[in-house]
């Protein structure tokens, strides 16, 4: 968690943040900004997501966001959304800006894991994050809808599996070139492969859009670094997620393929954190050591059976240790942390 | 792993200082541990007093002194603390909530550390006991329990001030619990406890954490004591690396034993790199529990249970809240009033012939005997070293007992409650669940008083996982898929849903039976085995047949699906000796042993499957098929230690737990390593379902009584002597002790215990007052509580455990 900044709002409804998910602005291009917050007199902890500082006066966007936000809660709201942070309250109040609350769970922005472990990180854990981001897709894209703003900012970590979060937030800001431009804190995004082509010149969202950028969340994973490069990834998901990255929309595999394609690989992987990463210029300041291989605790065993879920590809080591360190530091934090005064 | 969490009882009182309680970690002897909370919603643990003793000021000392040794210790080799009250009313001290396992748990449900593990664990704790030293302060009571492993390193709770002042009484025989597990040869003897005394227990945790075991194993405390005074102590399964500063630490002069800081450095000098987080050292499934640990805590809720109503069944009021200091407006918590019988029984199956489902409650699946008790039993580490037995029995731990011996059960339930072959008793959250005609009923563990009834959910189709209550509920039209749905803990009612199955059928077929049927739960899955429907939701046709599927309570899904080969879509009646399917949950491996089944095959098979995807890990079939009718069925309870299973029948056998291989077997003319013919001039032996605890196996022998054996090579150690009127019952496991080792006789007319010491019956535990009532077949045991849970017809009752 990481403290308050000057133009952060003091409370929200009846919520108080307590701390900021997210990195100063920069170093983690996202629409939004999120915190842990307590409310309900403190015996509610959530996460709550909030526009950006620079779009406050902006109405018609503060009308879109609310929108969205509504749209996750009613999608998540009938049956759980796999993998994906489920919208809980959400609110457009007179006079102060949007926001809603997810359930708060410890987890990690994709950007602080790769910090936390000192860089990009193991196969096993690449293919289980891809698998559980595949699967929170294809759902969404079953019930009819888009997420448009998938990116390594929005997906968060948790020690159990992934979380997708931040829905509709990319959509709301009317995809666009011009508009990143003007937008100092999402500047580098399309770089980094947030934004998939046909988006950024100007087409609508569509689910192949997802899917692109679900390869270049894979990309940045297995690396640290910005652009969407498939050679990057571990030679048993270059070419799944080289066709991910395909410039035709219509060259790209649908959310489920992407989902099976990982499913039946996932059992086969011994259970270790795999080859030390490749050593990267940190995303925070402080030195980067490279870790070293966690022992072996149990032999793999091969192949699936019948059904593969994704549920076994989270057992215990599907995480590096760093992370998992990182992860229950927050928790710590969180359940330490005093209301500011 | 178990739970750590229990609902507040009726009579915690709602806050401590600006803290109010949320749940209940633990308790022992001197006070409870809860979750508590204060207004800006920062958590903390928070250890109290028990009530009665609080006035007390030699107890009122010991508090302080603990607190006192909490600060000295730090935040960072144990809980900060964040705020005391030592002078309030109920003295009270909150420190951080640690997120981490304590080490004999982890240990138990991860298997023991690797070598980096170990030395990362001995280097910390040598830094945290120097602070402590340098302090003048020793701790006295260094246990695996006492220490949690968190992700920075890890931390010591617990301070055994209890014994500081002037409660030497180490010598004393009887209450284990005033024992230090770890004691070095000069407190066994007496003599003053020091800092190399501290090296000398650092050490046993250490070779408990490389072995599973202490160095001088456990059992009675007169044989303790002697073992680690003048024994030598076991290191066998420690790595050989650390073999030799070990034996150092544990040599019997002070002297002899290098200081602290010498250990430190022996230990970590051969860390493969410097620094590193803590976290990094430890093996995966202990850092997987850590990560579930930091996440569960935010999904705890208040809650608390009622008082428990007056009177039988179905009449009391079950209205209030906290009794305590509170206002009636706790947090959370509400008035419940018990669920009437709403809906009627569920029906008896009728019919005879060809049936498809399982019979209703034939196949009964338990997860493993230590498996329940575990599962119950709290928080473990949070509860407090020192004073006697947990509530219910007197301070000093001994129950009322009458002429012979045998102790006066703590309570009983009334007898119209039970009949046969209803929901085997689970433990669930300090509750005992099990359910008579009308429905399931929940008891208080301690108390034995009735918490809640409910008929809503079907009896046969609930399970546990100790912390939570499951049941698997056919959706409404026929043919339709199968939800899993959670059962409240504070009524029994229906509460939420857990997630569907689909594609699996679990509506009635012809003559009533169920097509699903509960197994076991833990480690957040559910083991059923159920039927396929015809098509799935697609309209897809779907493979017919019988299958174990594992559903993901965490994910909300199905995560595998493993054929039932030997029931075929149709097939004839089971009859009422077929035995049960037993399945046990452990680290790694679901094991689950098939019954004898006269349609495919004679011989009793036992398996390991993978618990992640339902791959078969290892089949053996152990048991050749006794041609004897006396034979009992493979027992309900599968026995595990860390490396094996046991089961009972002709011999004792022991498989590995690693390859399905047979370890040993035993029989009473001696230890056969191949195939043995029984003495034709004898009844062939045989044995009942084994129970095993610190390295020994024990199992009631035919018509002879119990037979204890060693569970790593299967030697004998020894035999109950004298007489073993009336004759052991061979279906029901031993029950182990601290001093006794009970085993049901006479078809479950008494249970007789047997003393670990002197090897003889010490007494012989009949429930009176009650023409048809026996002692019964199914127990439960609870073991921080110390209780004994029997039910059988005649009722349920607790005696407790010595």
């Amino acid at each position: 968690m990481e403290p308050l900044r000057l133009d952060d709002p003091r409370n929200l409804g009846d919520y108080v943040p307590i701390g900021r998910v997210d990195a100063p602005d920069g170093e983690v291009p996202l629409p939004v900004r999120r915190f842990v917050a307590r409310g309900a007199g403190g015996g509610r902890t959530v996460l709550i997501s909030v526009p950006l500082a620079e779009l406050a006066g902006d109405h018609e966007y503060g009308e879109r966001f609310a929108a969205e936000a509504e749209t996750a809660r009613r999608l998540g709201a009938e049956a759980r959304l796999p993998w994906t942070a489920q919208v809980m309250e959400s609110s457009r109040l007179p006079g102060g800006p949007p926001w809603y609350t997810t359930p708060y769970v410890p987890a990690l922005p994709l950007p602080g894991v790769l910090a936390a472990h000192g860089g990009g990180l193991p196969e096993r854990t690449l293919r289980a994050l891809g698998l559980g981001l595949a699967e929170a897709l294809t759902e969404l894209h079953a019930r009819g809808a888009v997420h448009a703003g998938v990116s390594p900012g929005a997906l968060l970590v948790a020690a159990d599996g992934p979380l997708l979060t931040a829905y509709g937030a990319m959509r709301a800001l009317v995809p666009g070139t011009g508009h990143f431009a003007h937008r100092p804190s999402l500047a580098g995004l399309p770089e980094r492969g947030g934004v998939p082509p046909e988006q950024l010149s100007g087409g609508t969202p569509g689910p192949p859009g997802d899917v692109h950028a679900l390869g270049a969340v894979l990309c940045y994973a297995a690396s640290g670094l910005d652009g969407a490069d498939s050679s990057r990834m571990p030679a048993s998901m270059r070419t799944l997620v080289a066709a991910c990255l395909s410039e035709d929309p219509g060259d790209r595999p649908q959310a489920a393929v992407v989902r099976d394609e990982l499913r039946t690989g996932a059992a086969a992987l011994p259970v270790t954190s795999g080859p030390p990463p490749v050593p990267v210029a940190a995303q925070r300041r402080g030195p980067v050591s490279a870790p070293a291989a966690v022992p072996w605790s149990a032999g793999g065993a091969a192949g699936g059976t019948v059904l593969d879920s994704a549920a076994s590809a989270f057992g215990p080591g599907w995480l590096p240790a760093r992370v998992i360190a990182a992860i229950a530091r927050q928790s710590a934090c969180a359940l330490g942390a005093a209301l500011p005064a | 792993m178990a739970p750590q969490h229990l609902p507040l009882t009726h009579d915690d009182p709602v806050q401590h200082g600006p803290y109010r309680l949320v749940a209940r970690l633990g308790s022992g002897g001197m006070g409870t541990v809860y979750l508590a909370r204060d207004s800006g919603g920062r958590a903390v643990a928070l250890k109290t007093m028990h009530a009665r003793i609080a006035d007390e000021p030699e107890f009122r000392s010991r508090f302080r002194l603990e607190a006192d040794a909490a600060r000295v210790i730090g935040g960072r080799y144990g809980a900060e603390v964040v705020d005391a009250d030592p002078l309030a009313r109920t003295p009270w001290l909150a420190t951080e909530y640690v997120l981490g396992p304590p080490l004999d748990e982890a240990v138990e449900y991860c298997g023991p550390l690797p070598e980096e593990s170990v030395r990362a664990l001995g280097a910390a704790l040598c830094e945290a006991l120097g602070q402590l030293h340098s302090s003048a302060v020793v701790h006295r009571d260094l246990k695996p329990s006492n220490i949690l492993l968190s992700a920075s390193g890890p931390k010591v709770i617990d301070f055994g001030i209890a014994r500081a002042i002037g409660d030497d009484r180490l010598t004393r025989t009887g209450t284990a619990a005033g024992t230090p597990a770890y004691m070095s040869p000069e407190q066994a003897g007496g003599l003053e406890h020091t800092a190399a005394g501290d090296v000398f227990a650092l050490a046993g945790v250490l070779v408990h954490a490389a072995s599973g075991h202490g160095p001088f194993g456990g059992g009675q405390a007169a044989d303790l004591l002697y073992r680690v005074r003048y024994g030598e102590p076991d290191l066998g399964e420690v790595p050989e690396a650390l073999v030799p500063v070990l034996l150092r630490c544990l040599a019997k002069d002070p002297a002899a034993r290098p200081g602290m800081a010498q250990l430190a450095a022996e230990l970590a000098s051969r860390l493969p790199r410097d620094g590193g987080e803590f976290a990094e050292a430890l093996p995966d499934s202990v850092l997987a529990e850590i990560g579930r640990r930091s996440a569960e805590v935010w999904r705890i809720e208040p809650h608390r249970l009622p008082p428990p109503p007056g009177g039988t069944f179905g009449t009391g009021t079950g209205t209030g809240t906290g009794t305590g200091t509170g206002t009636g407006a706790t947090a959370g918590a509400g008035g419940y009033t018990p669920t009437q019988a709403a809906y009627p029984a569920p029906s008896v199956t009728g019919g005879d012939g060809v049936r498809t489902g399982f019979p209703r409650r034939k196949l009964l699946a338990v997860a493993g005997g230590s498996g329940l008790a575990l599962a119950a039993a709290g928080a473990g580490a949070w509860a407090w070293a020192g004073g006697g037995g947990a509530g219910g029995t007197a301070p000093d731990g001994s129950a009322s007992r009458g002429p012979g011996g045998a102790p006066e059960p703590v309570w009983r339930a009334a007898t119209s409650f039970f009949t046969d072959g209803d929901l085997p008793p689970l433990l669930v959250g300090g509750q005992l669940v099990t359910s008579n005609r009308e429905g399931l009923v929940a008891l208080d563990v301690k108390s034995g008083d009735q918490q809640w009834t409910s008929a809503e959910a079907d009896d046969n189709q609930v399970t546990g996982d100790g912390e939570r209550l499951y049941e698997i509920v056919a959706e409404a039209t026929k043919g339709s898929g199968v939800t899993i749905r959670t059962l409240d803990l504070r009524t029994g009612a229906r509460a939420g849903e857990a997630g569907r199955l689909p594609d699996f059928d679990g509506r009635e077929h012809g003559d009533g039976d169920r097509t699903t049927q509960p197994l076991a739960a833990a480690g957040g899955v559910l083991y059923l085995a159920a039927r396929t429907r015809e098509a799935n939701a697609s309209n897809r046709p779907l493979a017919q047949g019988w299958y174990v599927v594992a559903f993901d309570l965490r994910a909300h899904k199905e995560r595998w699906r493993r054929p039932l080969k030997q029931y075929a879509t149709s097939f004839a009646s089971f009859g009422d000796d077929v035995s049960a399917y037993s399945v046990k949950p452990l680290r790694g491996r679901l094991l689950l042993a098939r019954p004898r089944n006269d349609y495919e095959s004679p011989l009793q098979t036992v398996a390991a499957w993978d618990p992640r995807n339902g791959e078969v890990m290892w089949n053996a079939e152990p048991l050749p098929r006794e041609l004897d009718d006396d034979a009992p069925p493979l027992p309900r309870q599968l026995a595990t230690d860390l490396r094996h299973v046991y089961f009972g029948s002709g011999r004792v056998t022991a498989l590995r737990l690693s390859d399905g291989k047979e370890a040993w077997r035993y029989e009473s003319a001696g230890v056969r390593g191949g195939h043995a013919a029984a003495n034709p001039d004898e009844q062939p032996a045989l044995y009942g379902p084994p129970a095993v605890r610190d390295g020994v196996v024990y199992a009631a022998e035919r018509n002879r009584g119990l037979v204890a054996v060693g569970a790593r090579d299967g030697r004998l150690l020894w035999k109950q002597k004298s007489g073993s009127e009336p004759a052991p019952d061979l279906d029901v496991p031993p029950v182990v002790g601290e001093k006794y080792v009970y085993v049901s006789a006479g078809g479950h007319r008494c249970l007789t215990a047997v003393s670990r010491r002197t090897h003889r019956t010490a007494w012989k535990f009949r429930l009176t007052g009650d023409g048809d009532g026996g002692t019964g077949e199914r127990f439960v045991v609870h073991r921080k509580a110390r209780r004994i849970i029997g039910r059988g017809r005649g009722g349920a009752y607790a005696i407790p455990l010595e």
